[in-house]
């Protein structure tokens, strides 16, 4: 109990010179996307929003409509034609507001498709981008793990 | 020197005398301020509750101390005024009447408009620089209300809840018979689900997600940079979710809270500074206030930010 509590107001004692104000008008570069990637051109929806705590990233999950109704559909209901997009930062504290945490640095862009097979499952594509350029990485290591991570995800409720 | 000094320094005098007689003649004009009992007094450590009592008191307690020039008019009738409207949005002496999550709520609001310079007042702190909050003082406050965030695991009732929302949610089906309206006349948007994301953020202070969408014409904004003042036409949405925790710290949305809108026009909502403002809660999408008034506490809460057009979020651009 004492111990936290003492690395908790060492911790506030170290970022309490670092409460800014944000400079008015400004938009929030490092965790913008580079706008050559022109991810609004996929024209995608927000699907649910996650946090890690242990490794303070925050993420954002987007798709398409089909991957909307795969998603709220039974476990394994995928189709061909799903677009998933999930786009995740290393977390900032809220320049604005001491209690919240925002997006800071790019971290990475994964991006899932499905396409039509030509027996029983459809193939699923899946590509990952990373840092604030959004680089093609070649290392195709988990991705079995990611991609039944990001079919797994249910939407958040919007109603 | 000019032939009009003579008559100007012949009026003086008796403009000066007018003047004496006025400033006299309205401490009469003398509408009492009283001091209601203290139902239920803020409690906290000393070190915390000392700065409170000190720098707050004044004007969010019924225990205002009034000193010799607070009480000559005019000044009187501006301290009055600030002490009423202080007392309406916090007071520490009706304290205990509030949930512990509105205490909470109130607690790191507080420490932020004090950390935004907003509070104590400029014009509070020049004629009582004993109010004043060094920095020192800021981080024990806030060392305090961090102790209060506690983000645990979500337990079953929350588990639960999130649950039987998500079965009940069908989305694009079960549309309410009207449309919801704020008390200000502003109705729910649906379409804010189409709109896009410009930015999330993690609310430890209270154990809250959220997704801040726009409209087609905050993202053309964003991309211009145009953003302060944002156009007329710009339309925010910010949805806001219970934090559901596993042992790992994976956290994910769980029940829906509420939706809130800010709308730009600043000929419409020019009373409102230039924004519409309106909060939905829980799926039924409950409209927030008793009336049109509800709006004060949405400017309250977003002065800090005026020079940034009442704005909190720093948008990122896709």
């Amino acid at each position: 109990m004492k111990a936290p509590t003492i690395a908790l107001g060492a911790l506030l004692a170290l970022s309490a010179c670092t409460q800014n104000q944000v400079p008015a008008g400004q938009l929030n570069e490092a965790a913008s996307l580079p706008p050559s990637f022109n991810f609004s051109k996929l024209g995608l929806r927000v699907l649910s929003t996650f946090v890690n705590r242990r490794q303070a990233t925050t993420a954002t999950l987007y798709g398409n409509d089909l991957a909307r109704q795969a998603a709220l559909g039974s476990p394994g209901a995928t189709q061909p034609g799903e677009v998933l997009a999930l786009l995740t930062w290393q977390q900032q504290p809220d320049p604005n507001w001491f209690g919240a945490r925002i997006p800071g640095a790019l971290q990475s862009l994964e991006l899932l498709r499905t396409r039509p097979a030509s027996a029983g499952q459809p193939v699923v594509s899946y590509q990952c981008f990373v840092g604030k350029n959004l680089v093609l990485k070649a290392d195709t290591l988990h991705q079995h793990a990611r991609i039944a991570y990001l079919l797994a995800q249910k939407p958040a409720v919007l109603p | 020197m000019s032939p009009n000094a003579k008559p100007i320094r012949r009026l003086l005098l008796p403009t000066g005398a007018l003047l004496g007689a006025a400033l006299v003649g309205i401490q009469f004009i003398h509408p009492p301020l009283e001091n209601p009992p203290v139902t239920g007094d803020f409690q906290a450590p000393v070190a915390v509750k000392s700065i409170v009592q000190r720098a707050c008191y004044d004007c969010h307690s019924n225990q205002t101390k009034l000193r010799w020039f607070d009480q000559v008019a005019p000044v009187y009738w501006q301290v009055t005024d600030h002490v009423k409207q202080g007392r309406v949005g916090l007071n520490f002496s009706t304290w205990q009447s509030l949930p512990p999550a509105d205490q909470k709520a109130k607690l790191w609001e507080s420490v932020n408009q004090i950390l935004a310079g907003a509070m104590p007042l400029s014009e509070y702190t020049l004629a009582h620089p004993e109010a004043k909050i060094s920095a020192q003082e800021v981080a024990v406050l806030k060392q305090y209300v961090a102790s209060l965030a506690k983000n645990p695991a979500a337990d079953t009732a929350k588990l639960n809840d999130a649950d039987r929302q998500y079965r009940h949610w069908q989305p694009g089906a079960a549309k309410p018979a009207a449309v919801p309206v704020a008390p200000n006349g502003i109705a729910y948007l649906p379409d804010y689900k189409n709109w896009q994301a410009i930015s999330t953020t993690e609310r430890f202070d209270n154990g809250t997600m959220r997704v801040i969408f726009g409209n087609d014409v905050a993202i053309k904004a964003i991309r211009e940079k145009h953003i302060n003042p944002w156009p007329n036409g710009t339309a925010f949405a910010k949805v806001a979710w219970d934090q559901l925790a596993d042992a790992e710290g994976n956290v994910r949305p769980g029940a829906f809270k509420q939706v809130e809108y800010m709308l730009k026009d600043d000929h419409q909502y020019a009373a409102t500074k230039g924004w519409g403002w309106a909060r939905f809660k829980t799926p039924k999408l409950v409209p927030y206030g008793k009336d049109a008034l509800f709006t004060t506490e949405c400017i309250r809460c977003h002065q800090p930010q005026k020079n940034n057009d009442f704005v909190f979020t720093q948008p990122l651009s896709h």
